[in-house]
């Protein structure tokens, strides 16, 4: 069973647009939209939401009436998060604990409290899985390695081809858990310069994590200029460029009628082109000749 | 005065907004600092030529095992809520990527056997270009959270100065990190679906904070706004400008040219934005 990670970097540089129609080509592939703070795949996959589940996380509080004003809490917090009143910032806390271990009269509280919650549903692209977590809620790494191993279990059972993953913005912790141990991250690379800024530290933090990577290049005729600078950078450093999807006015009106590009303008060069890419991405993980 | 610009999906147009905006309120002769606190994909300084003036390294207290102290008690294990300090058996085991600061492993063990460390996150760069003071932070690849980089960056705000923050795309941590003790967030807004889905979630962590906001809409079409207009109408937030789904915007952001430079109609557009945002803030 395959994980193909749809990531890229730099927001908006159109994976949840190629992750669509991948989706849509790939045949009783599992879905999961690893992006847990803008989680959009839903709103194109139209998922029938089979069962909701919270998602916990740990809230600390201060019981005023126990608590002795000494301060030791405030002076020792690391974040900051304890205000002169003795009340929890609950933007600053990172839930650590210390206070309530150190507390001298016991009087800081813990309990569970959901921050966020994950969804399995069928849609018309396979079993499909997301996940929506609070604002400023902690834990998007933790929340993303809870999808994909929920994902693993329903691939294994429905004895699924693979997993598609759209990946989250960034290179930091949530796309950390949704790139490490996939066996292949399809970067899409925008041809502007921050694009090529972006896509290059993905291409370094997939070979930090030893995950092999893939170029999709979105919006190609854009720039001339910038699409052969990334064709050089790509060819340089040795990675495979599986399509170059044109720049599609169509984009929006697509996303407006909630379809995918593919199944709004199937003629269209960008449906063409993605149908061949997913056929080079086939055999890139060796499930085709 | 300090400006965000914020977005709860990324591609919508922070920079686009954040560097034309400095860039028409520096020619209009204000005293302007531009701020990149996405650590993660900083973009900001490619659209100008800095003249670098600083470049260090931030780092971050990590534990630290002085193992001939070490009884194995497992009290710094048990305390840590990050998973990262495992023990195993009598030996202590510490995964400095989960770490999160916190101090409490050393604070806590009766031994004195662990201690602080400082271990390299990225960097903070800060120069000059065009009349305007930019600094940008850049997270270490493989790093979790840029977190610490951002309130440094924070902290090259000039009080005597309009300052534009662009922020982290998303609602999570690095953003509400960012979002802290502004006066004013502008959003960026894309007429799509998508761009609506995440404006809610940004609105929403907004107003938690308590931060007056308004909104921009980028790749404004007359056909699409309205999903923006009635939302933002439903929410009671003022849209304060729209900037058209132009390719020849695309193009010149595509080579990294700051558009109004080229377009120097919409200078008048961004020097107005700013006094909209300047109104608002004074109410």
């Amino acid at each position: 069973m395959k994980q193909i990670v749809v990531t890229g970097g730099k927001g908006g540089c159109g994976k949840t647009t190629v992750a669509a129609s991948l989706a849509c080509l790939a045949d009783e592939w599992v879905i999961a939209d690893c992006d847990v703070d803008s989680p959009n795949l839903g709103i194109i996959a139209r998922p029938e939401v089979v069962a909701t589940r919270s998602f916990a996380g740990k809230v600390f509080s201060i019981d005023s009436s126990n608590c002795e004003r000494c301060g030791l809490c405030i002076r020792k917090c690391a974040f900051g998060a304890i205000r002169g009143d003795f009340t929890i910032d609950p933007f600053l806390c990172e839930s650590c604990g210390f206070c309530a271990e150190i507390c001298p009269a016991k009087a800081i509280i813990e309990r569970e409290t959901e921050i966020g919650n994950w969804r399995i549903a069928n849609s018309r692209f396979g079993p499909f899985l997301d996940a929506y977590l609070q604002p400023g809620a902690e834990n998007s790494g933790k929340l993303v390695t809870l999808i994909r191993e929920k994902a693993i279990e329903i691939a294994e059972d429905s004895r699924a081809e693979g997993i598609l993953i759209d990946g989250p913005p960034g290179v930091g912790c949530p796309v950390i858990a949704s790139i490490a141990g996939a066996d292949l991250a399809v970067a899409v690379a925008e041809p502007t310069v921050s694009g090529i800024h972006d896509v290059r530290r993905i291409i370094e933090l997939t070979s930090t994590l030893r995950t092999p990577v893939a170029l999709i290049i979105n919006k190609g005729d854009l720039s001339a200029d910038k699409t052969a600078e990334i064709k050089a950078f790509a060819e340089s450093a040795g990675i495979p460029i599986v399509g170059e999807l044109p720049y599609e006015k169509l984009a929006n009106k697509a996303q407006s009628s909630m379809k995918t590009l593919a199944e709004f303008a199937p003629n269209s060069d960008f449906a063409i082109e993605m149908k061949k890419s997913w056929n080079t991405i086939r055999k890139l993980i060796g499930i085709e000749e | 005065m300090k400006i965000a610009i914020a977005s709860g999906k990324g591609g919508t147009g922070k920079t686009t907004v954040a560097t034309n905006l400095a860039d028409s309120l520096a020619l209009s002769g204000m005293n302007v600092r531009l701020l990149d606190c996405d650590t993660e994909e900083p973009n900001v300084h490619l659209f100008f030529d800095i003249e670098e003036t600083e470049r260090r390294v931030i780092s971050m207290p990590i534990p630290k095992l002085l193992p001939e102290k070490c009884t194995g008690c497992s009290i710094c294990g048990d305390v840590c809520r990050f998973s990262a300090i495992v023990n195993i058996g009598k030996m202590t085991i510490i995964h400095p990527g989960m770490c999160h600061a916190c101090t409490a492993c050393w604070e806590l063990c009766p031994e004195k056997a662990l201690e602080p460390s400082e271990k390299p996150l990225g960097e903070l760069i800060s120069g000059e270009a065009s009349g305007i003071g930019i600094t940008y932070g850049k997270l270490d690849i493989g790093e979790m959270s840029g977190n610490r980089i951002i309130q440094a960056v924070k902290a090259r705000a000039d009080s005597g100065a309009v300052n534009i923050i662009d922020a982290p795309p998303g609602t999570s941590c690095p953003v509400v990190e960012t979002l802290g003790e502004m006066d004013f967030v502008l959003l960026a807004a894309e007429p799509t679906p998508f761009g609506l889905a995440n404006l809610r979630s940004i609105v929403e962590l907004v107003e938690r904070l308590s931060v007056p906001m308004g909104i921009v809409i980028n790749r404004s079409t007359p056909e699409e706004d309205g999903i923006i207009e009635s939302f933002a109408d439903s929410r009671g937030i003022d849209i304060l400008g729209k900037i058209p789904l132009d390719r020849r915007i695309a193009e010149l952001y595509s080579a990294g040219e700051i558009f109004s430079r080229q377009m120097p109609e919409y200078r008048s557009f961004f020097v107005d934005l700013f006094s909209k945002i300047e109104r608002a803030v004074s109410r």
